[in-house]
């Protein structure tokens, strides 16, 4: 532990001199490199899912319009069809108070998820699922995510 | 995950990662980290044990330009391996980065930004204890991360 200019305690991992080598291969270039590339991918998959969700509570509007395809739709259980202009409305209503976070923060508690991300070729896609059914069963939801443009 | 989903069972959608651009008056805060952008190795050691570390970072633009995704390895004999998704909130003017560990573990940071030369990541609430990150430029290729 050490304590922190105002006075908090922080856990200390590790201490690193680093230089930097070279230019960093850009990322999803190295989606066919083995498993240990593809646990690497997977997990910054899903790190951008967890990313959108804050940003979606927060009210971070050009994160999401930076994510979004013009074209995303996102589709409810009714069939539904919800167009990038209605969420990105909805992300803007969201940033003016608290409420998205407290009611997220109170789902996620009544219902404990868990995550998985598979990556084939330039396609990603992200599932949620209940822990309590596993993911065989209990699939709660699934995001698709596009590598458009070496972006 | 979308919000729109989490009180309904959804099917899939579509998703383009940075397909739009976002218009900015000025510098982008998020390109205050360019320095970053890039492949480090790292050597050092855990201040607990004084045991010796190496690791290999690599810094990627992303989302267009609109984030910065990080991928830190540790060097055998430890397996730790994390990516991380460094963004700029314009609502809440402060810098957010989600971090993933191979063992599905997901931890929230945000940073203020640069400050004395150093860009320091401090946990959220959904870390206990808290953590924090300290990336302090020592030259444009050098760097130390406490």
């Amino acid at each position: 532990m050490k304590v922190n200019r105002d006075g908090a305690a922080y856990v200390v991992g590790h201490t690193l001199s680093c230089k930097k080598s070279g230019a960093a291969t850009p990322a999803g270039a190295q989606q066919t490199g083995g498993a240990v590339k593809s646990e690497e991918n997977n997990a910054a998959l899903i790190a951008v899912e967890h990313h959108w969700t804050q940003a979606e509570i927060h009210g971070d509007v050009a994160y999401v319009d930076a994510l979004l395809a013009d074209s995303y739709r996102s589709v409810s259980a009714d069939g539904t069809a919800h167009p990038k202009s209605a969420i990105l409305a909805s992300v803007k209503a969201n940033g003016k108070s608290n409420k998205m976070a407290l009611l997220v923060a109170s789902y996620m508690k009544a219902h404990p998820f868990g995550t998985l991300a598979t990556i084939q070729g330039d396609t990603g896609v992200v599932t949620f699922y209940s822990l309590k059914q596993g993911p065989k069963k209990g699939v709660m939801s699934s995001d698709v995510f596009d590598y458009a443009g070496r972006r | 995950m979308k919000i729109q989903k989490l009180a309904v069972v959804a099917l899939a959608a579509m998703v383009a990662l940075g397909k739009a651009s976002v218009a900015w008056s000025g510098p982008r805060p998020i390109q205050t980290l360019e320095y970053f952008v890039g492949a480090w190795n790292c050597s050092g050691s855990f201040p607990a044990t004084c045991r010796a570390i190496s690791s290999n970072i690599r810094f990627e633009r992303d989302l267009g330009g609109a984030a910065i995704l990080k991928h830190h390895d540790d060097g055998p004999p430890f397996s730790y391996r994390a990516a991380e998704e460094w963004v700029y909130d314009s609502a809440q003017k402060h810098f957010l980065a989600s971090i993933v560990d191979a063992s599905a573990g997901m931890r929230t940071f945000s940073s203020d930004g640069w400050g004395d030369g150093a860009f320091i990541w401090n946990s959220g609430s959904d870390v206990v204890p808290k953590q924090q990150f300290v990336y302090t430029k020592l030259t444009d290729d050098t760097m130390r991360v406490d």
